[in-house]
This record gives C-alpha cells, sequence and structure tokens, in this order.
C-alpha cells in the first residue's frame, strides 16, 4: 500500500475496482465520518491540515467514483498507466489531476448529485421559460441528469408528492404553503430562480384550486 | 527469505509448534486484554482446538483469576528460575476442555524487567510448544519486551476501548510495534539510527510518518528502504473495540484501522467488537469467567465470533 498522497481514488475509499454504487457510496460516507476534523479516531494521528487534505481527496474520489462517466474514464487512465509498472500503488498523483480535471470539463455542467452535459439550447429555453409547471420542471431534472429519488432521499420530501408535483395533479399535493417549501427546496438542488418558479407554479395551483 | 520458509515450514509441521500465535496488547491498562484473551482461548478451545493460554502480563499477572480455579502451583517464573526446565511442565490444564494456561502468579517482584537472553529463551520456548493455538496476555505499556511478544504473533490483536485516552495509546502502541519492528529487519545501524530519528516526533529531517522514513531511507539506501517496505507489506495489526455503548462506537474500529492503513500504509483489519456488560464484573466477583457465568449474552456469542474469525483464517474447517 502506498503513501496516501499518492493512492488511487478506489484506495482513498477502500473499496475495490468491481464494487457497485451503493458499496462506493457507503464507503464514500464511512471515509467522511472518519476523516471529519471531530472524528475520534484522528486523534494524535493527523494534524488537521492532513485531515483537511484528506477530505479533499476523499470528495474528489466520490466526485468521480460516484459518476458513471467519470469512473469508466477514471479506470481507462488507471489502465493505461499501469502496465510499465506492475503495482497498483506506483499509480502516482499525476493521475488523479487529469480525471480531476474531467469533473470540470468544459461542456459539463455539476449539480449536488453529479455531473450533465449542458446544452445551450436547453439554457436558452430555462432563461426564457414564463409558465413553470410541472412537466417543465421535471424536463429541467431530467436534462440535469438527477433521479427524483436522490430529490426525495436528500429532500425528505414524499416520493408520491414530487411525482404529483412533476404531474401537475394538484388534487395529490398538500396545500400552496407546503408547496411553496418545497418548490424553494427543488430550486435549489435544480439551480433556478426560485422567485420566478414559485411565483409560477403556486398561481397555477391556486387557479386550479379556484376553478374547483 | 529464509525467515518465510521458517514460518510456513512452522505452520506446516503441526507437531512443531503452534498453527497461530495471538497476542492481546494495546498499550493502556484497563481496557480488557487479560478478559478478552482468557475468553477468546476458551471459545478456540470450545470450537475443538488445543489452546495453550500465556500470562505475559509480567507484574501484573490474573490470567488465572479470569479463566477461575485455583492458583496454579507452578507458573513462567519456575521456568525462568530454572526449577522447571521446559515450559511444557508450567502448562497446568485448566477445567476447560482442550485449554491450557502458564500463569504468571507466583512470580518474583522483579520480573518486569526481563533480560533480553530469558526473553528470547521464553519466545523459542513458545514456538515450539505443542498446541494448535497460542494466545498472549500482554500487560501496558509499550516497553521492549511487550512490543517484541506482540510482534512475535502472526495475529496482533490491539484492543481499545472509544475513549480518547484509549485511541491515544492504541496508536502509541501501533506507532512503537511498527518501528521496533522496522528496527529489527533492518540490522543496519545506519538505518537504526534514523528509525531513532523518526521515533522522535520533532525530528529535523522532516520525518513524521512511516512513509516519509521509507521516502527518506530510499533516497540514501535504495536496498534497505525496498526490505523496509516489504516488511511494511507483512506486518498487520487487528483492531478490536471492546466495551461499546453506541452504534458510533462500533463505526470507530472501521476508522481506526482505516487510519492505520492510511497513516502507516499497512494491513489493519476490523477483527470485532465487545458490548460493554455489567456481566464482565459480575463474573469477575465470583471468580467466573464470564463465558461460563452468562454463556446466553450477547457478550459471549460476540467472543465466538471473533474467535471463528480468528480461527477460520487459518483452518479452513467446518465449525459449527
Amino acid at each position: 500500500m502506498a503513501d496516501w498522497q499518492e493512492q488511487t481514488y478506489y484506495q482513498i475509499l477502500e473499496v475495490t475496482k468491481e464494487a457497485g454504487e451503493h458499496e462506493v457510496h457507503e464507503a464514500y460516507l464511512r471515509a467522511k465520518a472518519t476523516y471529519s476534523t471531530e472524528s475520534p479516531a484522528l486523534y494524535t494521528m493527523f494534524t488537521p491540515t492532513e485531515a483537511q487534505q484528506l477530505n479533499r481527496l476523499i470528495e474528489e474520489a466520490y466526485a468521480v467514483l460516484g459518476n458513471q462517466r467519470l469512473r469508466s474514464a477514471y479506470n481507462e487512465k488507471l489502465k493505461s498507466e499501469t502496465p510499465a509498472n506492475s503495482g497498483e500503488t506506483r499509480v502516482s498523483i499525476n493521475l488523479r489531476k487529469p480525471s480531476g480535471d474531467i469533473a470540470s470539463e468544459e461542456g459539463l455542467g455539476r449539480t449536488k448529485f453529479g455531473t450533465y452535459k449542458i446544452s445551450s439550447a436547453m439554457e436558452d429555453e430555462i432563461n426564457a421559460q414564463t409558465v413553470w409547471d410541472g412537466s417543465f420542471l421535471k424536463k429541467v431534472r431530467q436534462y440535469k441528469e438527477i433521479p427524483v429519488e436522490s430529490i426525495a432521499e436528500t429532500t425528505r420530501i414524499g416520493l408520491s408528492y414530487l411525482v404529483a408535483m412533476e404531474r401537475n395533479d394538484f388534487t395529490a399535493i398538500p396545500a400552496p404553503v407546503f408547496v411553496r417549501g418545497f418548490l424553494v427546496q427543488l430550486c435549489k438542488i435544480l439551480n433556478l430562480d426560485e422567485r420566478r418558479v414559485t411565483k409560477s407554479y403556486l398561481d397555477l395551483y391556486k387557479n386550479a384550486l379556484g376553478k374547483k | 527469505m529464509a525467515q518465510e520458509n521458517e514460518i510456513t515450514a512452522r505452520k506446516s509441521d503441526l507437531f512443531s509448534g503452534p498453527m497461530s500465535i495471538i497476542a492481546v496488547g494495546g498499550g493502556k491498562g484497563g481496557i480488557g486484554k487479560s478478559l478478552i484473551s482468557s475468553s477468546l482461548a476458551i471459545s478456540i478451545a470450545q470450537l475443538g482446538y488445543s489452546v495453550l493460554l500465556v500470562d505475559l502480563d509480567l507484574g501484573g499477572a490474573n490470567l488465572h483469576t479470569c479463566i477461575g480455579g485455583p492458583i496454579p502451583e507452578l507458573g513462567l517464573f519456575d521456568f525462568l528460575s530454572g526449577r522447571v526446565d521446559s515450559l511444557l511442565a508450567v502448562a497446568t490444564p485448566t477445567h476447560f476442555q482442550r485449554l491450557s494456561l502458564i500463569s504468571g502468579s507466583n512470580d518474583s517482584l522483579n520480573i518486569a524487567n526481563l533480560n533480553p537472553g530469558t526473553q528470547e529463551r521464553i519466545v523459542d520456548e513458545l514456538k515450539k510448544f505443542p498446541a494448535q493455538y497460542l494466545i498472549l496476555d500482554l500487560g501496558a505499556g509499550s516497553n521492549n519486551s511487550i512490543l517484541d511478544f506482540f510482534l512475535m504473533a502472526d495475529r496482533k490483536i490491539v484492543a481499545l476501548t472509544p475513549e480518547p485516552t484509549s485511541v491515544e495509546n492504541a496508536y502509541r502502541f501501533i506507532k512503537s510495534a511498527f518501528y521496533r519492528s522496522l528496527k529489527s529487519i533492518e540490522g543496519q545501524l545506519q538505518i537504526q539510527d534514523l528509525i531513532d530519528v523518526a521515533m522522535d516526533q520533532k525530528n529535523n529531517l522532516g520525518i513524521r510518518t512511516p512513509a516519509d522514513l521509507i521516502k527518506y531511507i530510499k533516497k540514501s539506501n535504495p536496498l534497505s528502504g525496498q526490505r523496509l517496505e516489504r516488511a511494511v507489506q507483512e506486518f498487520n495489526i487487528d483492531i478490536l473495540v471492546n466495551q461499546i455503548r453506541t452504534r458510533a462506537d462500533v463505526d470507530l474500529g472501521n476508522s481506526v484501522a482505516s487510519v492505520c492503513s492510511k497513516y502507516f500504509g499497512i494491513e489493519s483489519n476490523y477483527v470485532g467488537y465487545l458490548d460493554h456488560d455489567n456481566a464482565v464484573w459480575q463474573a469477575l466477583r465470583k471468580r467466573r469467567p464470564v463465558i461460563t457465568e452468562y454463556p446466553y449474552s450477547r457478550l459471549v456469542a460476540q467472543f465466538l465470533n471473533i474467535a471463528k474469525n480468528l480461527v477460520h483464517r487459518q483452518a479452513k474447517k467446518a465449525v459449527i
């Protein structure tokens, strides 16, 4: 095993190359807990600055391994550099740099959950949009490649509510005051202007209520 | 290389010595080393292997009390003083089948300071002892003879409890053991001096971690650097967390194992955890082992699990 500063992303997270998505995720959570600055396990072993470095590496590793596309690109890189020296311990720091750049490569946008390909047509459409109904929110979400389940998990909004909101099924969602809160959270994740979106969506919702 | 062959030869020939030596250490006192070693010994014996439990907590021996039963008439000291000429003769059977004990009781009051010669004699005799498993209970602290006994083991268990003091001492213990094993491998005086320098945390060569040390040695002496690197790969430890009270305490073991792997660049393995349980001191007051006093407690199940973990890596034999 090599010095941690020279470890591969797999070694940083302590997973095998064959580890599944959930294993990577669990390993990431475990590593975060271990190397958080107040972790009792670090005491007298790593200095706070080293812990910070480790934390950055862990985040970086998860950003790559947690994303299918980046992960396979990284695997290719590992494969192309290892044959020269047999041990996988030799994969050096300059490996990590180029793959780190993949994440910030041009043409890729970042969300809390991963990356997506930026399409200028779609960006223009988002900027020009005035009527924010459920189906358009869904379109934006799919464009940013965020699964609705992930949103439900992080925001703690019920999955059925999210689905109903996207379907404009106003009979199945709670009172407007709650929906406003949901929308604000959704906007944060999708990186949208919350004022525009909430006003537009709630207008639609209230109109639908009034008609009944 | 010669050393490696010696080890495999020893393992293959059952009668010339134990299959596996398990040492329980951990730096701090009062974290349950004696409880762990005695209970593991009983558990492994119950799994059907012959086990010798050795009290190497010199100057603080009390394993005979953890096992229960009378104080043995003969102990390690009788061997050391020359009254008895083999360890086999001082090993007394216990009331557990297949388990015998070398007690450290009735020792001379200055036994805690072993001279290197006697220590070597003990190590040699232990390596020849006809039992399948050897379990060494070590004392607190990290003086050289404790470290040497720890390093002679195939499975090096570091016990700790989820308290900062214990975690700190466990790390200190691992660090000391680690550097001592490097020293014993590399005979060259120059390298030995470097290791001494590295052990001083405030050295001015900028060597702070084992990785730094190996890098430094590799630069000045590539051959020793390689040898040390190989030695580091062979050095591994097992983490055992005792007295857990919460779920977070369970995860501490994973964290400590991970920190050790990253810091030293060594293999470390989380061998298991044990509940905090009042049954332990209730049993101890009756001077009986917790395993027989509370056979259906969670704690005892955990001991059995750890015992199976330790045994199964060596012998792939079905145990129910």
